[in-house]
């Protein structure tokens, strides 16, 4: 698995490695029963904290992401798929409705919003 | 224990870069022993090196920043107290051992004359060590207390009263007050007092002057 | 969770500064930055939880014990190195390690060895013959080769390029990568080592202001900017550092205040080099 930090990005780093764990679980890369890197070497590695590399752990266990076994590790936990894609879809409704509000307030038609969301994914396919 | 025997072995370290002065200083004891054709100088020029010497610590200690180093060993003031006078007790010890043998060695290889007798020669070398102890015993605590730079301005002290006691001893009156032919005839008489009293004197001083040094090097701020 | 080293309330009084009030605590397993502006009273404290500086009031602990009770105990296991050598200059490495060992039961010479090796420094060298910065790796090695457990570096990165501070980084990481260790290190400037620290101890003028997690510190402040005009008089003063300029204003607030500013306000994150210019500046203008 690989996680890379960027300094520069906006979103904190503690919450950088979330996504890419989480994101690495979502793929597949991660399976059930798969052991974390220790957060220390995780921390050496990535030369960050350990303080925020444990904070990144403790909210992938509070989501359900991984089990901390004491004295061995991090072990990436059972996920359900169907629950998996359901909370995805549930992103991507948020995000197009999101989208849909914008485009009200700038008086966009449908046609426009439906044409736009074409010309993004065609953008996408690259 | 062991850690006073360690500081002890760090301070002939920190020595260590000087021993080729020392050697050469030991090659010039020789040399003037031998052209003067006296042992009895011998005892004199080295405990003058060994005076020169024994603020060295101090003074090396100083301009490498050592104290520092003490405070990061696992060590008490205390111990760096004890640990440096146990050190120039031992440097004083084998300087000692050093000239009884080579006088022994000298006599034996040269055909000297002896000028005076092993009894005297070994009186004079303890009345030479209760004057070096005196030394050590006034300089040492001023270098605890205030380092070596701001002590060195203190240290005519001793020098200055021995110069004033030796005048005393020299003054009309004061030979009068005290009978001191009567001492040294009472002295002499006793071997064990000829000898032991001025390494005890000096002993009981480098005593006195090891606890006060240690109340104020536990006292200052580094 | 146990502290590796805890100060409480300690005092130290000198003619034209004093040390006032200090207290913090570094948990076992962690590694501090000590920050504060030149002056501001660190190689005092430091050299105060060395008992190098009699302190005048307070508690200091190291290993949940008495730093000067079990000072001998204690710095047994304790790695120092200060931001300028205090060896005899005229010792080889060789000679270092021969006046150091006999003082520690557990000093490792293959450990030494290595360090050097990897530090590539001589060990037939004089410590006079060294760079600075070959100075402060010696010291760092003397200070990895007793299993020392708390590691108290006084401006390490000093005189160190970047690529040294780099090593120095890998190095502290990986020391820390055993939970029982700890690290203690000062600096005037922040440097890219403050990226490895999990607390943050910020000092000026012999205070506290802040000790406590970094990751808390920056999400605690923001940087805001805007135009000249926009800020009432109570929302300046709620802005730390106030800086006003020709065409505009900038600062440091707190993220709670935030929301009651106006919207045309730009906010950023806050870094540490803000937060400590702010707040010195606002110390100064107190």
């Amino acid at each position: 698995m690989n996680i890379v930090i960027s300094n520069t990005a906006k979103a904190p780093i503690y919450e950088q490695i979330k996504e890419q764990i989480k994101a690495a679980i979502f793929s597949g890369e991660l399976k059930d029963g798969d052991l974390l890197p220790s957060i220390r070497r995780l921390a050496k590695d990535l030369r960050i904290s350990v303080i925020t590399t444990m904070r990144a752990y403790n909210d992938l266990e509070q989501e359900g992401f991984v089990v901390n076994v004491q004295g061995k590790g991090c072990y990436v936990q059972p996920q359900n798929p169907e629950l998996l894609r359901e909370q995805k879809l549930r992103e991507v409704e948020e995000y197009l409705q999101n989208a849909i509000t914008a485009a009200r307030l700038c008086k966009l038609s449908d046609k426009e919003l439906v044409a736009m969301l074409k010309l993004l994914m065609k953008g996408d396919e690259r | 224990m062991s850690k006073i025997a360690s500081f002890v072995r760090l301070d002939f370290y920190t020595l260590k870069p000087y021993k080729k002065s020392i050697i050469l200083l030991i090659v010039i004891g020789l040399i003037l022993g031998l052209t003067l054709k006296s042992l009895s100088v011998l005892p004199a020029i080295f405990m003058m090196w060994l005076v020169m010497y024994m603020s060295y610590p101090f003074s090396i200690g100083e301009k490498n920043g050592m104290d520092t180093l003490y405070a990061t060993l696992p060590l008490r003031r205390r111990d760096i107290v004890i640990g440096r006078f146990a050190f120039v007790l031992l440097m004083e010890f084998i300087t000692i051992a050093f000239v009884l043998l080579l006088s022994l060695l000298l006599s034996n290889l040269f055909p000297l004359p002896m000028d005076q007798s092993m009894g005297e020669a070994l009186f004079s070398l303890c009345v030479l060590s209760a004057v070096f102890s005196l030394l050590v015993a006034i300089q040492y605590p001023l270098y605890f207390k205030l380092g070596y730079t701001k002590a060195k301005l203190f240290t005519y002290i001793p020098f200055l009263l021995i110069l004033m006691l030796i005048s005393f001893w020299s003054a009309e009156e004061f030979s009068i007050a005290v009978n001191w032919i009567s001492v040294w005839q009472f002295i002499s008489a006793h071997q064990f007092l000829m000898y032991g009293s001025p390494v005890t004197i000096g002993l009981i001083l480098l005593g006195l002057s090891c606890a006060l040094s240690r109340r104020l090097y536990e006292r200052r701020d580094i | 969770m146990n502290n590796i080293l805890e100060l409480n309330g300690v005092n130290k009084n000198f003619s034209s500064f004093s040390v006032k009030n200090m207290s913090f605590a570094l948990p076992q397993g962690f590694i501090m930055e000590f920050i504060g502006p030149n002056g501001a009273g660190k190689t005092t404290t430091i050299k105060m939880i060395l008992n190098m500086l009699r302190k005048d009031g307070g508690a200091i602990k190291i290993f949940e014990k008495d730093h000067i009770l079990c000072e001998q105990e204690i710095k047994e296991k304790i790695g120092v190195v200060m931001d300028w050598p205090f060896y005899v200059d005229e010792w080889t490495l060789i000679d270092l390690e021969k006046s150091l060992m006999p003082f520690y039961a557990r000093w490792e010479s293959e450990k030494y060895k290595a360090l050097l090796a990897d530090f590539h420094l001589d060990r037939k060298k004089k410590i006079k013959e060294l760079s600075r910065g070959m100075k402060i790796k010696t010291m760092l090695a003397a200070a990895l080769s007793h299993e020392a457990d708390l590691l108290i570096l006084d401006e390490p990165t000093s005189g160190l390029d970047a690529v040294a501070r780099s090593e120095l980084m890998e190095l502290l990481s990986g020391f820390i990568e055993d939970e029982n260790k700890g690290v203690l290190f000062s600096t005037h400037i922040t440097t890219d080592l403050e990226k490895i620290a999990d607390y943050i101890t910020f000092i000026n003028e012999g205070k506290v202001l802040y000790s406590g997690t970094k990751d808390d510190l920056l999400e605690r402040y923001l940087i805001v900017k805007g135009g000249l005009g926009v800020l009432s008089a109570g929302q300046k003063k709620q802005i730390i550092g106030y800086r006003e300029h020709g065409v505009g204003f900038d600062g440091l607030i707190e993220k709670a205040l935030w929301k009651s500013l106006p919207k045309t306000i730009i906010t950023e994150p806050s870094n540490l080099d803000e937060i400590i210019v702010r707040f010195t500046k606002k110390g100064e203008s107190a």
